[in-house]
């Protein structure tokens, strides 16, 4: 069947789904986007089999059709092409003609019957939010969660949805981040996901600054809905540990310090460590707070920031990229660190119900 | 002759390899000269023969074949338990010796090395070959072994032409005869060319080091990457590898491998002496001020056939208890029940410095001291009263019920000088005169035995 859709359109659509096509895959139809026409709405649709995006538009047809084709490559066809209208005829043998200007294509496809189909999230429980709440909130927690294949557990950002709230944790086991937003959520909508990271990473990309999402969940599925795209993921199985042992229930000690002179001061010493020796020390003593880096074969950096602290002097070891992510991803103008001792866990906590929990490295 | 392809000087650059000759036979010849002559190999505690004598390759006797295969052939051979402490010693004299001569000296392995004689003409007044011969004949009168000489223009070369005479062989390939020489060699003699790449340069036409010299350069790069290209370089005379004279300063993985002194099919005796490789593993690991992630373990079947399983610890750790029970799951999935084993083998991968610790918020604080505070407590004890006398509790398994050919220590451990103890010795080896008569095996054991 026949149809006319704007370059800019299609390219927008390509763009968005194609990032989650993995670059190796052993069924070959993974690398093909599903390009669905059915009543008036164009949709195209890529999935590694873990995730999906779904992006769709309406066209002016009133046939339908079904089929697939190379991602890649027509990606590249369609943004090589002039900013115009493009006519594309694809036939019942899965072979798609494309004509734009003076430019003519013939794409040989494969069959949408081969094509894993999206779920259906119909019986699902439903929470609904503000995309560029969900998004922030995505923003500052992700950077802590594991990469470590050994524990998959933690290669995600859990989101709770509880006790009138969202909560949303993300945690390594050298250090985690919490944070937290109202919401309405009916008694027996409770529940708790883990969403992986690279899923986390594709909806950071494609939430927008306003407009509304509709979050379904099932046992293992989770689903996105913003409208025009569609995210669908598969849930990490298993059981998250109980991060509330972890956050210290007191502390001894309160500094509150001007958030960008702390991160430049740490980037600044940070340049001084090493992938084998990831560590500076921070002492904090009265009104000022002394960060350095002595790494062994590379040399020294000192720097001191102004903090408003009357405590007891503490010096504490850390690996600065740890201290740093939070930082760099809050947007506070001061934030509140919380201490105990040497080797007890510092917080992070800002305006915002943020709270970010800190392993210190021991030195020997 | 036809000029050279290849190159029209003599030595541009001169670099000798040394290649000791059946090194820890020739070793033991040398500290027991009544063995000169005799056919004596060494792997007596393993059981297969680690290293055969000139005279015992002259029966057919070869590195790897079992003990008793040999033994059956050949009645008359003289089979010696390794006696590593000697043997590290005349490595790091004959390295010594080698120093005197030119201060870029590369220890390849405990018996061959690489030493840069370029410009030393001037200062020995002499040639390169002659320099070459005199380092040659300094160890054999100095150190009553032989070794072999290469000299050439790189390594590749030195390395081929070393090999080229043996034993006690000299030879030297000056740059306009790199042609001539490497004509005479097939590839698989090549250093740096496996019987893959032997088998792919076959299928090419190419028979011989020269073939593939005089292919172009892009050619080689082409079908064997950065390797085909320095080697393509080193074979023509121009240095790809350079001399390196630093010691490895930075260890990849610690491994312990003990072969058993006869096969077990016993659970926990093979258990135990994998327990044991753990142990000796953690003690080298934390002696190096390391911890590690990363853990192999191998069992050994009679038929020298191996299973081993690789997994990853929760954390980096040095302490040896942390890593039991990865070790005991790893140990169950290997064993099967009814076979014999001969050795259990531990490696310890990713090693990492232990001067920092990233803990962990999920993990058990108090567990992980505790046993931190273990390991050094151990490390301590034994430093006082001897290696293992504190160990983990499969150590009772190790029962050594009779005492077999294969237990025998090496002569220098038993003949101490004076004041010497087991774990305290003065690092000079040792002579031993006076003839053994027919069977010196049998009656050094008797002689020491006696003698304390």
């Amino acid at each position: 069947m026949k149809f006319t859709i704007f370059k800019e359109s299609l390219l927008k659509g390509l763009q968005i789904v194609q990032s989650v096509i993995s670059t190796h895959s052993t069924l070959p139809i993974l690398y093909n986007v599903l390009i669905k026409i059915d009543k008036g709405n164009l949709s195209i649709i890529a999935t590694d089999l873990s995730l999906s995006i779904k992006f769709s538009m309406d066209i002016d047809t009133t046939k339908s059709c079904a089929s697939t084709f190379q991602a890649r490559r027509l990606l590249n066809i369609i943004r090589e092409l002039p900013d115009e209208n493009i006519d594309i005829d694809i036939d019942d043998k899965d072979t798609a003609a494309i004509h734009c200007g003076s430019s003519a294509y013939k794409v040989l496809g494969l069959s949408a019957d081969e094509f894993p189909p999206l779920p259906s999230f119909e019986s699902a429980g439903s929470f609904s939010m503000e995309q560029a709440t969900f998004k922030e909130m995505l923003k500052k927690t992700v950077y802590a969660a594991s990469m470590d294949e050994s524990r998959q557990m933690l290669n995600g950002v859990l989101l709770s949805f509880k006790d009138q709230k969202l909560t949303m944790v993300a945690t390594d086991g050298r250090r985690l981040a919490l944070i937290e937003q109202e919401m309405e959520i009916p008694g027996d909508a409770q529940t708790e996901v883990v969403i992986p990271t690279k899923a986390v990473n594709e909806l950071i990309k494609v939430l927008g600054d306003e407009g509304t999402l509709q979050i379904r969940t099932l046992t293992n599925l989770a689903s996105f809905d913003m409208g025009q795209v569609l995210v669908v993921t598969k849930l990490i199985d298993g059981s998250y540990p109980n991060f509330r042992q972890v956050i210290p229930s007191h502390c001894d000690e309160r500094v509150a310090v001007d958030r960008e002179s702390f991160l430049a001061a740490l980037r600044r010493v940070a340049l001084m460590t090493n992938d084998k020796y990831p560590s500076i020390k921070v002492s904090f003593e009265k009104n000022q707070m002394n960060i350095s880096a002595v790494t062994p074969d590379v040399g020294e950096a000192r720097e001191s920031v102004p903090i408003k602290y009357t405590g007891k002097q503490i010096t504490m070891a850390f690996n600065p990229e740890f201290i740093i992510d939070p930082l760099r991803n809050l947007t506070s103008d001061e934030v509140n660190i919380e201490l105990v001792d040497e080797l007890s866990p510092a917080i992070v906590k800002c305006d915002i119900p943020f709270l970010y929990v800190l392993m210190p490295l021991r030195v020997s | 002759m036809p000029p050279s392809p290849f190159m029209l000087t003599s030595f541009p650059t001169a670099i000798l390899h040394v290649d000791g000759d059946a090194f820890f036979a020739s070793v033991e010849q040398a500290v027991q000269p009544a063995l000169k002559g005799k056919p004596v190999v060494t792997g007596k505690e393993r059981g297969i023969i680690a290293c055969a004598s000139y005279e015992a390759k002259a029966l057919g006797i070869q590195r790897g074949i079992p003990l008793h295969e040999a033994r059956a052939a050949h009645p008359q051979l003289v089979i010696l338990p390794s006696d590593y402490e000697t043997y590290s010693l005349f490595s790091r004299r004959m390295f010594t010796i080698m120093r005197r001569y030119s201060p870029l000296v590369e220890e390849y392995s405990i018996d061959e090395g690489f030493a840069e004689l370029s410009g030393l003409r001037r200062l020995f007044r002499a040639s390169y070959e002659e320099i070459a011969r005199r380092l040659q004949n300094t160890i054999r009168e100095e150190l009553d072994i032989t070794v072999s000489v290469g000299l050439s223009l790189t390594k590749s070369l030195a390395k081929l032409a070393s090999k080229y005479r043996k034993p006690a062989g000299f030879t030297a390939v000056r740059g306009r005869h790199i042609h001539l020489f490497i004509q005479r060699t097939p590839l698989d003699k090549v250093w740096g060319f496996g019987p893959n790449t032997v088998h792919l340069l076959s299928k090419h036409g190419l028979k011989t080091a020269y073939d593939f010299a005089v292919r172009p350069e892009a050619w080689a790069q082409r079908l064997l990457g950065k390797i085909g290209r320095e080697l393509w370089n080193e074979l023509r005379g121009h240095p790809a590898y350079p001399i390196n004279p630093d010691p490895k300063t930075s260890q990849a993985s610690i491994s312990k491998c003990k072969t058993f002194t006869s096969p077990s099919a016993d659970r926990n005796f093979v258990y135990a002496a994998l327990i044991r490789n753990l142990e000796s593993a953690f003690i080298k690991l934390r002696r190096h001020r390391l911890k590690t992630v990363l853990l192999t373990v191998i069992l050994r079947r009679r038929d020298f056939s191996d299973g081993g399983l690789e997994a990853r610890l929760n954390r980096a750790t040095a302490s040896t208890q942390e890593a039991v029970p990865l070790t005991r799951t790893l140990f169950d999935r290997l064993f099967r029940e009814g076979l014999d084993y001969r050795a259990t083998a531990v490696i310890l991968g990713r090693l990492e410095e232990d001067r920092l610790e990233q803990p962990d918020l999920f993990e058990d604080r108090l567990r992980i001291d505790a046993m931190t505070r273990a390991a050094s407590t151990v490390d301590a004890i034994n430093a006082r009263f001897g290696k293992h006398t504190v160990s983990l509790g499969p150590a009772l398994f190790l029962h050594r019920p009779k005492i077999t050919g294969r237990d025998e220590h090496p002569w220098r451990k038993t003949a101490l000088f004076k004041g010497e103890t087991a774990r305290r010795r003065l690092y000079l080896p040792r002579l031993r005169m006076g003839d053994l008569g027919e069977r010196p095996a049998e009656h050094m054991a008797f002689c020491t035995r006696g003698s304390e």
